[in-house]
């Protein structure tokens, strides 16, 4: 492949030669994600995430119309252990990385298997998590 | 009658800092190219183990306060990073390459950022820029052979040569 590189010609004489490799605009911020950026991504769907983050270890809750319960193996990840179990964990590490952490990262192994869970139970409306995993518009 | 003075200042012989010596722990600097004004190169197409001129400033003087080498993505590789200041080759201010890593937006500082940022803080800019009253080039490689996987951030100013 060929690379092309620029050469200038400076302000008083000297030139600079750079390669013409601009890196794409970036559009939105993949990592470092506070909790409040993150939470905004969720809309409406917000308060519903609130009530399960509440009620993950009350083993009586289940989330209200989801046409799945929480204490069956998540299927919609692919996991034998049961969708409650995965989100306690996924709502841990949020805690941890939004409480003096390194905020969330979209590229994070839990992240985009967490939006799955959350639509398997019809917290999140089919395509949202594909908007979400994004990250944040800048 | 009034006479401009051109600035001159010693130039940068050597940088030494946590990974100015091989191998080196690799950085993990996510958000640079967004929360500090700086300027990225990717690298385009890297030989494995070759390293590349990405940029070089020749005849004019200037300082750099930010340079970096950062992964783009999680793929597991070292990166290098060589600076030549004034055409200094023996040694040269900065010739690290760091340990194999596995994570995006990481890599080498040579200039500036002097912490990761964290969700509730930014990195510190504490560092004194490097100056060169000659030339400045920039150098980068991977252990991989692959085409725009790492990106050189950079912020400098150049000034009249004394």
């Amino acid at each position: 492949m060929t690379e092309e590189y620029i050469e200038v010609e400076l302000p008083g004489g000297g030139k600079l030669v750079e390669l013409n490799r601009p890196m794409p605009i970036q559009t939105h911020k993949t990592k470092g994600i506070l909790a409040i950026e993150w939470r905004r991504l969720f809309g409406l769907s917000q308060f519903a995430i609130d009530e399960l983050r509440d009620n993950i270890s009350n083993m009586a809750y289940q989330v209200p119309g989801s046409p799945v319960s929480l204490d069956i193996p998540a299927t919609a990840i692919n996991l034998p252990i049961t969708y409650r179990q995965y989100l306690r964990t996924c709502f841990k590490a949020f805690e941890e990385a939004t409480n003096g952490g390194n905020g969330v990262d979209v590229n994070d192994e839990l992240t985009y298997p967490s939006l799955k869970c959350f639509e398997a139970l019809a917290i999140l409306p089919p395509g949202q998590k594909e908007e979400m995993i994004k990250g944040v518009l800048l | 009658m009034g006479r401009n003075v051109a600035q001159s200042r010693s130039a940068t012989t050597s940088i030494v800092n946590a990974q100015s010596t091989s191998p080196c722990a690799a950085l993990s600097i996510p958000n640079l190219g967004v929360d500090h004004n700086v300027k990225s190169i990717l690298t385009g197409a890297l030989v494995a183990g070759t390293l590349k001129p990405i940029l070089s400033l020749t005849n004019t003087a200037g300082d750099v306060d930010v340079l970096a080498l950062l992964s783009v993505d999680a793929t597991a590789r070292t990166l290098a990073l060589r600076v030549t200041i004034d055409g200094v080759t023996s040694p040269y201010a900065f010739d690290s390459t760091t340990n194999s890593f596995s994570a995006a937006n990481t890599g080498i500082v040579a200039a500036g950022l002097a912490a990761a940022k964290t969700s509730t803080s930014i990195p510190t800019t504490t560092d004194t820029p490097l100056s060169f009253n000659n030339s400045f080039i920039v150098e980068a490689a991977s252990s991989l052979g692959e085409t725009d996987k790492s990106v050189i951030f950079i912020r400098y100013k150049t000034r009249s040569k004394a």
